[in-house]
Formats: structure tokens, C-alpha cells, sequence
């Protein structure tokens, strides 16, 4: 794996998925990965296969909901939607990932 | 709670969410080849691309199983590597807890594994040993007693429960085997000729027993493994004649390796049983679909069938089943027996997890600010707890594994620690399923008592607090991590206490000084009614074997006796009086024993005073006892016995054996004969077999000889008896040494392991006071360093870290020898006759706990002296 690409931290994937899905509305697997590139404007360690056990792990939580449709180019796809405690966990773990990246950031400092 | 139903649903029904997600992901792969295409690309080149974006389809599967899956086991498989990990990074902690869990889970292991062998595990070398029981009358702890042989014809006729029944001795008994002019000593078994067959126990060479050698009764079957050393596994062997007991037998067969008979002894013969046969061990096989219930019930009604039938003059027996075990009808004696074991084994391992769990303890402080730090990123307490416990678990199943080694070894070594006896043992200690799940479950139970103080000290990290790097501050914790220290010193303070209790019982009991020297010796009682010898004659018979064994030239000292020392018999008399107004008192209630000249050479009993019977002191010569010195002291206190007179009471009433005024020849130093266990010393009064004018009690004798070269007099023995008379047989016989140390075998077993467990428990004391103190030290290195660069004596700091340690010592010690006394009062007063509290011993225990206390400390002492200002902790 090339050096300059960015590793994401356990967990913080799918906040990531769950942020761009509540931004963008219901998508699936394949434009959300290409939202994710597009956002990121930064190489991702991201195979597309990847986005699947966060999607898993989102559903399972019940904050994101699969639905089988079809595309405007007639294909069909499984598009996810955010539901209402997936927008309320989105808010929460917004807060959190704010309270535990300040708390790093600072220690980094510190200790170097 | 979703997210677990869900999974819960993905385990039941797994089918459908991997359709769905091969649907999806062709789905996906079709959205990215549009893309490619719609940008140019060639449809091959398209699906290419498709495959490469999406990071191969069967790793995308399996990270979506993965997530799908019970996360926890993946958790705890990571949780493991990562113990693993800080496990080897600190190799003394590890040492020391897996060490101290292996000897813990190993020593109970082992009791269990001998447990399990003797009173679950069916004998080796049967077929379908589910449809075999025991089969005995009934007693009050739920096991069996022997029944009578008739009782076993009766049932053959009458159960139908059934396809087959056997009875076989109680033991196997020492016999005499000559082939050509070579006479040996070996142990010999009596079974029904069905016996082999019921069992489905195959010879290795000619044949086992059958039903039609009832009558012929001249066969025997070898052991295999006598068959090896005796015969060096010549087959030839079968069809040659022996001879067993003076007995013409013909050598039918070799029994299978794989059997070595249903009991705890191994024979190196089988013989058939004769009919005379008066109690026997038996037992049955089920036939095909009947239930050990059904058959028990019908057993007990013939019982009582057979309790009417014999009137009201016997005591009703009732019959009753039981699954079939090595132990046979003792099995709850043996299980009561492990249970006491385990008990005093648990305490080791309770010492081993308070070692465990107080090195914990220690490193849960150094891991504060680890833990902190996994608090601060969000991993919740019980998430925290379970990692904890996932290392300790792994330094138990560490700990579990070498344990059941070292089980193994006990178990190896643990038939050695049997007493003396005819024949070898027969049981072979397995590790089977079952010992495997106890010693898993111990394994899971020290994981859970030492883990769970050490991580939930661990988990209450602060993030805040915790992150200051100050590692030294957590009153609590060391407050704790010094109570366990004391707790294990207390608990190996107990052990070696208990250990020197049973140690100090054994030797009230005479296991040190039983007033007779009991080595070499060998007994073989007889009774000459068998023969068919009567009175006026026997006195004759006894002489003349006498004398014949007294000229073997492998006998040092031989003689006779009524009552030989070791059994539980005697003969009950009365009471000696004495008319003399000199006597101190007038009555004494004594043993009684009837003896020829040479008994008291022959075991070595000192002479006090006086002399001994000769061949003089016959019939119509003045009647005289030899007394033992209670006797003496008692009746004459500060005067010489000798030559007094006693009334001794009429011997046998229903023989009109008149009372006696008989004179004191000679005073004999008391032995411990038949009360072993209390420990108290019997004095005898001895009569003389030639003057004794009773028939009744001299039909019956133990010849008591002592050879000059170890090797048993026995099968000589039984040559010098047949050429007296070809009539008669030798009743038992054994060495003194099997007699004595049978009575004694639990104690001595207790005592073996509650010292070897005292031992075990003053090393893992020693280990654990010498893992706190070093732990300490390491932590203070720094603040010791700063000490010394300020000018502190190294001494002084030896001293301190000394003096800490040895406080611990100090109350550990008073705890548990505190406990001690407590026990030693309630139990074993008890059960022993002990005097309570041995205070020489207490001082003792407390010497050598502070002196192993001191070595353990001062290695790491020894270290803080070097510590250096800079280093960081």
C-alpha cells in the first residue's frame, strides 16, 4: 500500500459513510464510494469492498436502512437511507469524534 | 440489541443475507462497468476495472461476513494475540502465575484423574462395560459389602436381569507357585470359571477360564504380564503343570494385556473358585436392554427373598446394584476420601490464584495509563474488563496445560505412594474427556478469581488521572495487592501446619515406634480344623511346623502366636488380679495373646526383666506369663515384677479351663498392635502356647518369622507345612508390613499430600512474596536512585525494602498459623486423638516462613541498591 495514502481509524468509517449518506441522501455502495473520493480530495485506503462491513455494522445498528431499487440507467442497486436514530447517532458521534480528536490532538502535542 | 438480533438472525438463517449480498455486490460491479464502459473502456477492460476498484469480490464477501458475525470471538481472538504479546514482554509475571496455576490445577487433576479411574471408569480389557455392575449387599454409605457364595448361586438361578453372574475373593491372596523344583511366591485370585467369559476378557494364548472348570478345578489362567516376567511370554507355557499351594494345576491360558481383573489389585493367577467359598465380591452382566434399575430391583427382591428363607437367625442382607468400578463397593468411600483431598488441594490452588491475583494487582497499576488511554478512545469498562480477563485467562490455560503435565507425572508416580501389598496395582490412571473438562473448568475458575480484582482495579482508570504518568499513588490497590500477599502466606502457613498434624498423627500412631520391628517380617495364619487336626494333636502339628520353618535356612527367628501385631483381632480374656498386698492395684484390664518361645526375638520386642517361655515351660510344669510393662508398672510401681503372681480368669468357660494362679517370668516393652489409629500401646499379657489348656483358641495360629535376606519364607513355608500335613493350607499370608501399613493407608496418603502440598504452598508463598517485593522495588527504582544520590546508605535501603516485605511475612505468618491452631483444635483432635497445638512445630513453621520470606526479598533488596536517579520506572 503506497505510503501516501491515509489509513482511516477503526470505527471512523462509519461515521464517515453515515455523514456523506445523510448529506447526500439515499445512495448505494457504488456512488458513495464515489462521493467519498470526490470529498476526500485525498488518495483513501479504500477498496470499494470495504464500504460493506461498515454498511453491515450501520444497518445492524439500525441507523441505516437498505432498499432495493433501480437506477436511472435501469440497473438495480440496493440504496442506503439514513433513518431517524441514524440521524440522531450522527449527531452524538459527531460530538464525540470532536471530544476524542481534540483529546489526541492535544496529547500528541504535549508528549512530543 | 438490533445489531445483535440481527447477527442472531444471520446465524440461524445465513442463506439469505449472502444471496442478498452476492446480488449486491453483482449489482456493484455492474454500476462500475457502465462507468468504465461510458468512459471509453473495452467491456473486458470494464470488468477488470470493475474487479480491481472493488478489491477482489470474495475478500469483499468475507469482510461483510466478518461484520456480520459475532464480533466478540473476533475480539477475543485479537484480545488473546494482544495478551500473548504483553504476556512475553513481562516473562517473570508469567512464570510465576502459570507456574503457580499449573501446580494448583495439577495437583487437583491429579486427584480427580485417580478419582475418576477408580470409581467411574469402567475395568480395562471388558466388553460393553455399560451392562456390567457390582453386585453386593447393601450398607448405610451407599457402597457394597462382599455377600455370601450362596446367595451368589441363588441369584444365578433366580435373576433374569442377567446374561451372566461372577463372584471372585475379596483379594488376592499370596500362594505358592512351584514349577519343576522352583517354588515361588505370587498372588493368586479366585473367580467363578464364568468369570472371564461375563467380563468378555479374551486370552492372548490358549484359553481363560470356562464354565466347565467348576469341577475339574485344576487350572489356572496367567496374568499377562507375570506370563512376561515369569515365563518370558513363552507361549509353551500353556498345557505345562505347576504346582499352586502344594496343588496340581495345569497352565490353561494367558489372559489379554488390556485386562487386569474388576479390582484395585492385579493377580498374577486366576484360579476357579471352589464351592466352599464363604464371602465374595460379584457381579453381572445386564442383558441386552435391561436398565441397571430394573435389574437392581429385581436383585433386591431376591434379596429379601433370600433374607426370609434364611429365618430370623441371620441378619437380613439387602442385595443391591451398582455400575461397575474399580473401587467395586467402596467406591463412596474413595469419592468421600477425594472429595477431603480436593479440599486440601483447593487450598493451594486458592494460594496460587491469590498470587496470581496479587501480581495482577501490581501490574494494573503500571498499566494505568494504557488504560486510560483505551478509556479516553472510547472503550467502554466491561469492554475493558474482558481484555483483562482474556489475558489472565491466558495465563491460566498456560498455567492449565503445564498443570496437566505435572498431573501426569503425580499420576505416575502416585501408585508408589500405595502401601506394600500382595499383589501390584491394577488400575491404570487415564486422562479421559471428563479429567480434561475438570481441568478446563478449574483452568476457566483461577482465570476468573485472579483476573477479576486485578481488572476491575485496572478498568477504573481515569483518563484524566490516569494519564499523568504518576504510577505510584494508588493506595488502594497496593493496600489490596498487600492483603493477598498475606493471604497466600497465611494459606501456605495453614498447609504446612496441616501437613506437620498429620505428620505428628502418623507418628502418634505409631507409624515411627510400634514397639516391634516389623521389617522383614512375614505372617501366615492357618487353622488346623481345615486339616481335620483336633485336640489332643494340635499342639503336636504347631511344633512340628515350628520347627521345620526354624530350620529353613532362609529363616532367621520364627514362632507362634494367637494374635500377631497389624490385625484387628484379639482375644478377649478379662482381666488379670492379684492377691498380692503389694500391688498398687488389684485388677488390669490387659490384651491377651498365646504365644510359643522366640516370639518376642522374633519381633524384636525388648526383654525388660526377666526371661522368656522355653521349651520347659510345658504342660506340668508351674504355670507363667510374661506381662507387658503398663502391667507391671501398674500393679507393682518401682518394683520388679518378676516373679509375683497373677489370677488369671478362666480362659474358656464352655472348656471348664479353671482360673489360674500363674507367676510373672519376664516383663516385655508394650506394642502397638491392633489400635494403630489412636496410637495407644497395648500391654499384653502372654501365655504360653505348651501350658495353655484351652483347645478353643489354638485350632487357629500365625506362624511369625523373620527372614535373614528379605526373600519371603512363604512358598518354603508352605512346603514345610505340606510335608507336615498334605491336608493343610496356608489361611493368609503377607508381610508385616502390608498388614500394619493397610490400616494406616489414608492417613498415610493424607499426610504424603498435605506435605507435599505444604511444600508447594511455601514455594508459590516464596514465589509470590518474591514477585510483590520485586514488583515494588522496580516501581521505586527511581525514588530509591534519587534516595542514593542524596546521600542514602545502600544498607538503609536494603533494610527498608527488607523490612516491608517481612512485615507481610510477620502477619501472614500469626494468620494463618492462627487458622491452624483453630483447625488443629476443631478437626483433627477429632479425628486423631491429637494433643492440640504443637507449639515447637509453630515456632518452626514461623522460622522457615522467615527465612524463605527474607531469601525472597532479598534478592530484590539486592537490586534497589543499583537503582540509578535517571532511569524511569
Amino acid at each position: 500500500m503506497p505510503r501516501d495514502k491515509v489509513e482511516l481509524l477503526q470505527g471512523t468509517l462509519d461515521l464517515i459513510v453515515l455523514r456523506a449518506l445523510a448529506t447526500m441522501g439515499p445512495l448505494h455502495a457504488y456512488s458513495l464510494a464515489a462521493r467519498l473520493e470526490q470529498v476526500a480530495d485525498h488518495p483513501l485506503a479504500l477498496n470499494q469492498g470495504t464500504l460493506y462491513p461498515a454498511l453491515v455494522r450501520l444497518e445492524q445498528k439500525g441507523w441505516i436502512k437498505g432498499e432495493w431499487q433501480r437506477t436511472e440507467n435501469n440497473r438495480e442497486a440496493k440504496y442506503y437511507a439514513v433513518t431517524r436514530s441514524g440521524q440522531r447517532a450522527l449527531g452524538e458521534q459527531t460530538d464525540r469524534w470532536r471530544r476524542l480528536s481534540g483529546l489526541v490532538n492535544k496529547l500528541l502535542v504535549k508528549e512530543g | 440489541m438490533r445489531r445483535f438480533l440481527s447477527r442472531l438472525r444471520n446465524l440461524v438463517r445465513p442463506g439469505h443475507a449472502e444471496r442478498d449480498l452476492a446480488r449486491e455486490i453483482d449489482a456493484h460491479l455492474t454500476l462500475i462497468e457502465d462507468a468504465a464502459r461510458a468512459r471509453g473502456m473495452s467491456p473486458e477492460e470494464a470488468r477488470r476495472a470493475a474487479r480491481l476498484s472493488i478489491g477482489g469480490i470474495e475478500q469483499t464477501k468475507e469482510l461483510h461476513r466478518h461484520a456480520r458475525s459475532f464480533a466478540p470471538l473476533e475480539e477475543a481472538r485479537r484480545d488473546v494475540v494482544y495478551g500473548l504479546r504483553l504476556l512475553k514482554r513481562s516473562p517473570i509475571f508469567t512464570l510465576t502465575a502459570a507456574l503457580s496455576f499449573a501446580i494448583g490445577v495439577g495437583a487437583n487433576t491429579a486427584i480427580f484423574a485417580v478419582a475418576n479411574s477408580l470409581i467411574v471408569r469402567p475395568p480395562d480389557g471388558v466388553q460393553d462395560a455399560a451392562a456390567l455392575v457390582d453386585i453386593g449387599a447393601a450398607r448405610g454409605d451407599g457402597g457394597l459389602n462382599p455377600m455370601p457364595y450362596a446367595s451368589v448361586v441363588e441369584l444365578s438361578a433366580r435373576a433374569s436381569s442377567f446374561t451372566g453372574i461372577f463372584a471372585q475373593g475379596l483379594f488376592p491372596s499370596v500362594m505358592g507357585l512351584r514349577v519343576d523344583d522352583d517354588t515361588e511366591r505370587i498372588s493368586g485370585l479366585r473367580v467363578t470359571p464364568n468369570f472371564f467369559k461375563v467380563l468378555g476378557a479374551r486370552a492372548a494364548a490358549g484359553r481363560v477360564l470356562e464354565p466347565g472348570d467348576a469341577s475339574a478345578g485344576n487350572v489356572v489362567v496367567l496374568d499377562h504380564a507375570f506370563w512376561r516376567r515369569r515365563f518370558n511370554g513363552d507361549a509353551g507355557v500353556v498345557g505345562r503343570g505347576v504346582r499352586i499351594n502344594g496343588l496340581p494345576m495345569t497352565v490353561a491360558g494367558v489372559v489379554d494385556p488390556s485386562f487386569s481383573g474388576t479390582g484395585l489389585q492385579r493377580p498374577d493367577v486366576w484360579l476357579p473358585m471352589g464351592a466352599a467359598r464363604s464371602t465374595v465380591v460379584a457381579g453381572g452382566r445386564l442383558r441386552p436392554g435391561v436398565t441397571i434399575e430394573t435389574a437392581a430391583a429385581e436383585v433386591t427382591a431376591i434379596g429379601q427373598a433370600i433374607d426370609r428363607d434364611r429365618g430370623a437367625a441371620h441378619a437380613p442382607m439387602a442385595l443391591a446394584v451398582l455400575p461397575i468400578s474399580r473401587a467395586g463397593g467402596n467406591r463412596n468411600v474413595i469419592a468421600g476420601f477425594a472429595v477431603a483431598l480436593v479440599a486440601i488441594v483447593s487450598l493451594v490452588l486458592i494460594v496460587a490464584c491469590a498470587n496470581v491475583a496479587g501480581l495482577g494487582l501490581a501490574r494494573a497499576v503500571v498499566r494505568t495509563p494504557e488504560m486510560a488511554l483505551r478509556v479516553a478512545l472510547g472503550a467502554g469498562r466491561a469492554r475493558l474488563i474482558r481484555q483483562l480477563l482474556t489475558e489472565s485467562a491466558v495465563v491460566s490455560a498456560i498455567g492449565g496445560l503445564v498443570g496437566m503435565a505435572f498431573a501426569r507425572a503425580i499420576i505416575a508416580i502416585a501408585p508408589a505412594l500405595l502401601p506394600p501389598s500382595a499383589a501390584p496395582f491394577a488400575v491404570t490412571m487415564t486422562i479421559d474427556g471428563r479429567v480434561w473438562m475438570f481441568t478446563l473448568a478449574l483452568a476457566l475458575f483461577t482465570a476468573l478469581v485472579s483476573g477479576i480484582a486485578p481488572a476491575m482495579a485496572a478498568s477504573k482508570a481515569d483518563p484524566l488521572a490516569g494519564l499523568k504518568r504518576d504510577t505510584r499513588t494508588s493506595a488502594g490497590a497496593s493496600r489490596s495487592r498487600r492483603a493477598f500477599v498475606i493471604a497466600q502466606i497465611a494459606f501456605s502457613v495453614l498447609l504446612v501446619a496441616l501437613a506437620g498434624e498429620f505428620v505428628r498423627a502418623l507418628r502418634v500412631a505409631g507409624m515411627v515406634n510400634r514397639g516391634f520391628d516389623s521389617r522383614g517380617l512375614e505372617t501366615a495364619s492357618m487353622n488346623l480344623s481345615t486339616g481335620g487336626i483336633e485336640e489332643p494333636a494340635r499342639l503336636g502339628v504347631w511344633t512340628a511346623v515350628l520347627d521345620r520353618v526354624r530350620a529353613m535356612p532362609g529363616a532367621e527367628a520364627a514362632s507362634l502366636a494367637r494374635v500377631a501385631p497389624g490385625g484387628w483381632e484379639g482375644i478377649g480374656v478379662g482381666d488379670v488380679t492379684t492377691t498380692d498386698a503389694t500391688a498398687a492395684a488389684s485388677s488390669f484390664s490387659p490384651s491377651w495373646n498365646i504365644v510359643e518361645p522366640g516370639y518376642f526375638t522374633t519381633l524384636r520386642i525388648p526383654l525388660v526383666a526377666g526371661r522368656d517361655f522355653t521349651p520347659a515351660d510345658a504342660a506340668g510344669s508351674p504355670p507363667v506369663v510374661v506381662i507387658g510393662e503398663t502391667i507391671a508398672r501398674r500393679l507393682w510401681p518401682g518394683q520388679d515384677a518378676v516373679g509375683k503372681s497373677v489370677v488369671i480368669p478362666a480362659i474358656n468357660p464352655g472348656h471348664q479351663s479353671p482360673t489360674r494362679t500363674v507367676r510373672i517370668i519376664g516383663v516385655v516393652r508394650d506394642i502397638k498392635s491392633t489400635s494403630l489409629i489412636d496410637g495407644r500401646a497395648e500391654s499384653y499379657v502372654y501365655l504360653p502356647l505348651r501350658q495353655n489348656q484351652d483347645p478353643g483358641y489354638t485350632a487357629e495360629m500365625t506362624i511369625v518369622s523373620r527372614s535373614r535376606d528379605g526373600r519371603s519364607l512363604v512358598p518354603a513355608l508352605a512346603d514345610a507345612i505340606r510335608q507336615v500335613d498334605p491336608n493343610l493350607v496356608i489361611a493368609r499370608s503377607g508381610t508385616m508390613e502390608e498388614s500394619v501399613a493397610l490400616g494406616l493407608a489414608p492417613q498415610r496418603l493424607v499426610a504424603a499430600v498435605a506435605g507435599t502440598l505444604g511444600i508447594v504452598g511455601l514455594m508459590l508463598a516464596a514465589i509470590g512474596l518474591y514477585g510483590i517485593v520485586g514488583f515494588g522495588v522496580a516501581q521505586r527504582r527511581q525514588e530509591f536512585g534519587i534516595r542514593l544520590a542524596l546521600g542514602a546508605r545502600p544498607s538503609a535501603i536494603v533494610r527498608m525494602v527488607l523490612r516491608q516485605g517481612m512485615v507481610l511475612v510477620a502477619v501472614g505468618c500469626v494468620t494463618g498459623l492462627t487458622l491452624a491452631a483453630l483447625v488443629g483444635q476443631g478437626l483433627l483432635v477429632f479425628l486423631f486423638g491429637l494433643p492440640g497445638v504443637s507449639v515447637p512445630m509453630f515456632i518452626g513453621i514461623a522460622l522457615l516462613f522467615g527465612v524463605v520470606g527474607l531469601v525472597a526479598c532479598a534478592v530484590p533488596a539486592r537490586r534497589a541498591m543499583t537503582s540509578q536517579a535517571m532511569e524511569r520506572a
